[in-house]
């Protein structure tokens, strides 16, 4: 082969770069090419190999002895469902300072799943992340202590909403935002009984251009 | 939009695969189960090639999909998905490699190889109308893919993401934690070796 004795020369004889020569081997020759002895060698050395490439890269693809046992998914996704089911809790009544364990309490990620449902059912919006929490969670996540006004009387939580969208070109983003954090609103004081007290959304791209 | 861009929006539940990956991010089990299916064959098959062995390559890629669910929400781009998901493939498979040199194990045995059948040379052939030339492309096949077991193992790695995954170079250094031009020399020095073994089956 055309080729320099030290491995990482890869220039041939004419000065054209062997690596550029194997990219291009699935190509028609070019002008240079067809009158360059180097490059023909070059090319008739890696044929071989770039025809038993293309096939392996084909036939892999359909080969039934390269496909994962299908117990793979199912251990995946038991050991994912067991880690959502821990997740973090949101107590549907506002929290006094001192209460540990509220009891009524439902998954952050049900109400998030409920914001993303909501947003979705907007005209030209995927809603990408949804994340919710105490509105008047501390700093360190503790509820803060001004919570604590209403003591005696149970109140609904009141939660924040934080939603990452695409959206269509088509939209409008401004009506459309405030029809997501007005759809998103109604849902979750419907289905679940908390108050949203701020919906903030980000437009994170526009999936259709 | 492109009508196979449209046909991978079917395949993650009519969505684009960033929000697929978002919904993902937030926990949704659903979404998640959507990317498995679609990243499992590939980066099984990734590492079957690196690890040459099917209950190695299993164990290694149910490891690497729990690992890409627990580290999910710290990915701050969901579009940067698919490079991500082949990152965490290939360093487990690499680590296991590095694990298998230290041990000094000899190399797989035999009947953990994946045989090339008749049926497979069989339909090979109907992809040409000579059967000369056909049993030569099955040849060649063949002395791929021991050519490719006989590689070094960064040298392999870095080859079956360029030529079978079809990675760009960048990708390829991301997955392998690697510069550039490292990766760039890795991939000249496969096929080099790769050429020369090859030699015997032409």
């Amino acid at each position: 082969m055309a080729m320099n004795a030290r491995p990482d020369d890869r220039r041939l004889g004419c000065g054209r770069d062997i690596d550029d020569l194997w990219s291009q081997i699935s190509r028609p020759p070019d002008e240079h090419e067809s009158t360059c002895a180097f490059c023909q060698e070059a090319r008739a050395s890696m044929e071989p190999l770039a025809r038993a490439t293309s096939q392996m890269r084909t036939e892999e693809v359909e080969d039934p002895d390269r496909v994962p046992d299908p117990g793979v998914l199912l251990r995946v996704m038991e050991i994912a469902r067991a880690e959502v089911r821990r997740a973090r809790l949101l107590p549907l009544d506002e929290p006094e300072p001192d209460d540990l364990s509220p009891e009524l309490t439902i998954s952050e990620q049900t109400v998030a799943a409920v914001a993303r449902r909501a947003g979705d059912r907007v005209p030209g919006v995927e809603v990408r992340r949804s994340r919710v929490a105490l509105a008047r969670r501390g700093p360190d996540g503790t509820p803060s202590a001004s919570a604590g006004a209403g003591r005696g009387a149970r109140r609904p939580a009141e939660i924040r909403v934080a939603l990452h969208i695409s959206v269509s070109s088509a939209v409008a983003i401004p009506q459309t935002a405030q029809q997501v954090r007005d759809a998103v609103m109604a849902a979750i004081k419907e289905e679940v009984g908390v108050n949203v007290v701020v919906v903030d959304i980000a437009v994170q791209d526009v999936h259709d251009v | 939009m492109t009508s196979s861009a449209e046909g991978v929006r079917e395949e993650f539940g009519g969505v684009a695969e960033a929000t697929a990956v978002g919904r993902a991010q937030d926990g949704d089990l659903a979404a998640f189960e959507t990317l498995v299916r679609h990243y499992q064959g590939p980066l099984f098959r990734l590492a079957l090639r690196l690890l040459s062995d099917r209950g190695e390559a299993e164990d290694a890629l149910q490891d690497a999909l729990v690992q890409i669910w627990r580290r999910l929400p710290s990915l701050s781009d969901p579009q940067a998905f698919r490079r991500w998901a082949y990152q965490v493939m290939t360093r487990r498979c690499v680590s296991l490699l590095r694990a298998r040199a230290r041990r000094a194990v000899a190399p797989v045995p035999q009947e953990d190889l994946v045989e090339v059948t008749p049926d497979q040379v069989a339909s090979g052939a109907g992809r040409t109308e000579d059967p000369a030339a056909a049993a030569q492309y099955q040849a060649q096949l063949r002395g791929l893919d021991m050519a490719l077991r006989a590689l070094p193992d960064e040298q392999r790695a870095c080859w079956v993401l360029r030529e079978l995954h079809e990675l760009s170079y960048p990708e390829i250094a991301y997955a392998m934690n690697l510069p550039v031009s490292t990766v760039r020399g890795r991939l000249s020095r496969a096929r080099q070796n790769l050429v020369k073994e090859m030699e015997a089956w032409r």
